[in-house]
């Protein structure tokens, strides 16, 4: 019975990485490199969180997500935030519209935040008024225009991006919508050998073209998967105390901690601490989580939850420092203080 | 079907000995690992030990050439004052580390992290006793059991000590090190025969005077320590300078400091001002240079009381009143610690709580033949003058008798009426020192502009960046690439006037 058991398992497993490799296969023929973010989007898509994408104009922020929504055949929608921009210019409004008969009746538009896939370009650049109509999209996937409550279809996913230099005219994102961001992704500036691909891809004349290798059941399904996944005790307590360790004051804070945090992550972090990690267990072809896994996740899972207080930016640390001295205390079970 | 599940139940009690073999590796191979963490992490604890012993070694060094008795240079004495903290700090820290518990995670841990297995041992024991079970877990239990064949037999590394330790640690070895070659500094032979075996602030005290010093002679020489040491007999005892004839100071004959007292009267030696006794600093208000109160005057007053009791009463009385740091004449302020300006306000508003004046001290004067000769009949009577009632704050000071809430100078208001119902704490109404930031003073210096070295940056070969790039930085724009971009410009035009 229990080889039957983790036969079914063994096969959902295959399943996942099976779809998963054909999605990132697609992804790599619009996107050159960034491998870490191309991983870091799909594992957010597949554990049902949102991503938030961070970088300097022009690494394909934008190309990557767009092409995200072309693989998994979902209804794709992309905002460009902008600071004149109002809560209905996203969710939606009621209009007058002439009937037949020549009356007018109110109908509710939907919004661009009605589809999949949510691209919210530059988000940062929105009203804090316009930031927060997504709130209850991201956590509730649902949206209320006045009387009306309209569900979101499953699957559904924001994908932010932000540019970190020009900070001029933004609106920086609350932390009760960063902390609904299940990881902040960085993105970097390609190596020397990808530019020579990535120049040959979009200075010719052929144009890449992503197929739709899955759609929206097939990416659910794949979610019921990662939440199959088990997680030993030992592994779970590791990640409380990971996400423990970034709170000030709390008995697992080292002592950049308690010096330079003003605010640590709240139990989203632990919860998306273990969603990421067991996307990355399955593709290592694991049945459980290791320890392992959630130190590996943790950097971009924690990192937008980390708050550095006064002291902290005066001494030149950052939320990733932060989570670079919470790991570096926090040995895993059977590390070095053991 | 019953087979089946009997097959099953089997295997599953294989897997569990199996896995408790494994955490019974893992336990010993932690086990070895604090053993060899322990030496490296001992110095931590040793090191000071070493500074005490040390220290030791030193003081008994000391000792031993002081009393004259030979101390010769010990190489074993060094060697075991070396090594017997280090093994000690050894000993405890192995027996600390070795006897506690290794927890089933560690163990399991320690396996798992040894030999890539990606915690696949700590899942299996995790999910083998959970009552049910998932597919997935199903599949760990499975997937751990493939790979028990390498938690069991698999190599482990040995545990390598690793030393880091704190800069305080090094500071402590340091210091051991500096004491022990202090230590061993100390001449080996006796030293007896070189130095008086009295201790050295005896030795100091009585040594022969030196030149400087009976040239200073009797202007500043410190009449206490003169008085309690003795002195030798090419030494003039200063008993009584030159300028203070009639002074004379006092030592009690247990040796206690006692201070002197200077009130000049026919017939009293004038007070010197400085304190007996070696140790203490302090002294009263000298009243040298006053014209002696009784000189020439028949005494009026009539003592009541034994005469011997009156001037310790007086003594007493006078102690009442705490020097300033203002002194006159020869006497050695005792107060020189003291703001000579300060107030003195709050020391007679309050009644020091060791100091109470007895109404019978009043009772030393007759009043009636003062009340003729001295005030004339103006002033109250001597039994009628009490110390002035506390001015001070009742709230927070229980101690102070005597307050009426009337507040008085001190920084510490009485709050009455309603502030005085609201809150127990008393505020300070004024702080002491500048009333107010002061004038500002500008003070234009010419300073002359002096070069410096500019930063050169170095070719180098860069890789793609990989962090976050907030906070970058631009490169200016010279005046150099200024120029070279103007001339470019103005020779494209100028190449454009040229054409037809």
């Amino acid at each position: 019975m229990s080889r039957e058991q983790s036969t079914v398992a063994d096969e959902a497993a295959a399943g996942f990485r099976a779809v998963h490799a054909k999605i990132k296969e697609q992804l790599h023929r619009a996107v050159v490199g960034q491998e870490a973010v191309i991983d870091g989007v799909l594992t957010a898509l597949l554990a049902g969180g949102h991503v938030l994408l961070e970088g300097v104009p022009g690494l394909g922020k934008t190309l990557l997500v767009r092409s995200l929504g072309e693989a998994v055949d979902l209804p794709f929608s992309r905002i460009q935030f902008t600071p004149d921009m109002m809560p209905a210019d996203i969710q939606g409004t009621n209009v007058l519209v002439e009937t037949e008969g020549g009356g007018h009746e109110l109908t509710f538009q939907k919004g661009p935040l009605v589809a999949n896939i949510v691209l919210a370009d530059e988000i940062n650049r929105a009203t804090p008024k316009t930031q927060s109509a997504l709130l209850e999209a991201m956590q509730e996937k649902q949206i209320t225009v006045g009387r009306r409550t309209l569900e979101l279809t499953e699957p559904y996913c924001v994908m932010a991006t932000q540019n970190p230099v020009e900070q001029e005219g933004t609106y920086p994102l609350p932390e009760a919508q960063l902390d609904r961001f299940l990881m902040k992704l960085v993105v970097g500036y390609p190596e020397e050998s990808e530019y020579h691909e990535i120049l040959d891809l979009t200075t010719g004349t052929e144009d890449a073209r992503v197929e739709a290798v899955t759609n929206g059941e097939e990416i659910i399904a794949m979610r019921q998967v990662v939440r199959s996944v088990p997680v030993p005790r030992v592994v779970q307590s590791h990640a409380v105390r990971l996400v423990m360790g970034t709170q000030p004051g709390s008995q697992w804070a080292p002592a950049d901690v308690n010096e330079f945090v003003l605010l640590g992550s709240s139990p989203r972090g632990a919860q998306g601490l273990l969603l990421a990690s067991k996307v990355r267990a399955l593709l290592d072809g694991r049945f459980a989580v290791s320890a392992d896994d959630v130190r590996a996740v943790a950097p971009d899972v924690l990192r937008h939850r980390v708050m550095v207080n006064f002291q902290g930016q005066a001494a030149g640390t950052g939320p990733d420092d932060v989570i670079s001295s919470v790991l570096a205390a926090i040995k895993p079970p059977g590390g070095a203080a053991a | 079907m019953m087979r089946r599940r009997k097959l099953e139940r089997e295997r599953r009690q294989a897997l569990r000995a199996d896995l408790h073999d494994v955490a019974l590796r893992g336990r010993r191979h932690v086990r070895r690992r604090r053993v060899m963490e322990a030496f490296p992490a001992a110095l931590e604890w040793a090191f000071p030990l070493l500074f005490v012993s040390a220290g030791g070694v030193l003081a008994f060094r000391a000792l031993l050439w002081m009393s004259g008795a030979a101390a010769p240079f010990a190489p074993g004495l060094l060697l075991l004052v070396m090594l017997l903290p280090y093994a000690l700090a050894v000993t405890v820290r192995v027996l600390k580390d070795v006897f506690l518990t290794v927890e089933d995670a560690d163990a399991f841990g320690v396996i798992d992290r040894e030999l890539g297995l990606k915690d696949r041992m700590a899942a299996a024991a995790d999910f083998l006793e959970r009552d049910a079970t998932s597919p997935f877990m199903e599949a760990a239990i499975e997937d751990a059991r493939c790979r028990l064949d390498v938690a069991l037999h698999g190599e482990l590394s040995a545990p390598q000590p690793v030393v880091s330790m704190h800069s305080r640690t090094w500071g402590w070895a340091v210091g051991a090190a500096a004491l022990l070659g202090l230590a061993f500094l100390i001449p080996a032979g006796s030293g007896g025969e070189k130095r008086p075996a009295a201790s050295s602030v005896r030795g100091v005290a009585s040594r022969p005077p030196t030149r400087e010093e009976n040239e200073r002679g009797a202007s500043d020489k410190p009449l206490a320590t003169e008085e309690e040491s003795p002195r030798p007999e090419s030494h003039t005892p200063p008993m009584q300078r030159p300028s203070e004839g009639k002074e004379a100071s006092t030592t009690n004959p247990e040796g206690k400091p006692r201070r002197t007292r200077g009130r000049t009267k026919s017939g009293e030696a004038a007070r010197a001002g400085a304190p007996t006794g070696g140790a203490e600093a302090r002294g009263e208000p000298s009243d040298q240079g006053r014209p002696a109160k009784g000189a020439g005057k028949p005494k009026t007053r009539r003592p009541k009381r034994p005469g011997a009791e009156k001037p310790a009463r007086r003594a007493r009385k006078k102690r009442v009143e705490e020097p300033s740091g203002a002194t006159m004449g020869q006497g050695a302020s005792g107060g020189a610690h003291r703001n000579p300006v300060a107030s003195e306000w709050s020391s007679k508003d309050k009644v020091p709580p060791g100091v109470d004046q007895p109404a019978d001290e009043d009772e030393d004067v007759d009043d009636e033949s003062e009340a003729e000769t001295a005030r004339g009949g103006l002033q109250p009577h001597l039994r009628d003058r009490r110390p002035p009632p506390s001015r001070d704050l009742g709230i927070g000071f229980g101690n102070q008798a005597g307050g009426d809430g009337r507040g008085g100078p001190g920084q510490r208001k009485k709050s009455r009426g309603t502030a005085s119902l609201v809150l127990g704490v008393p505020i300070p109404d004024h702080v002491k020192g500048q009333v107010n930031p002061g004038t500002t003073k500008i003070t234009q210096e010419r300073v002359e502009p002096q070069p410096e070295d500019a930063p050169r940056s170095r070719a180098m070969k860069r890789d793609p960046r990989k962090g976050a790039a907030a906070g970058r930085w631009r490169r200016p724009w010279t005046p150099w690439t200024g120029r070279l971009v103007k001339r470019w410009f103005e020779s494209l035009r100028s190449k454009k006037k040229g054409r037809p």
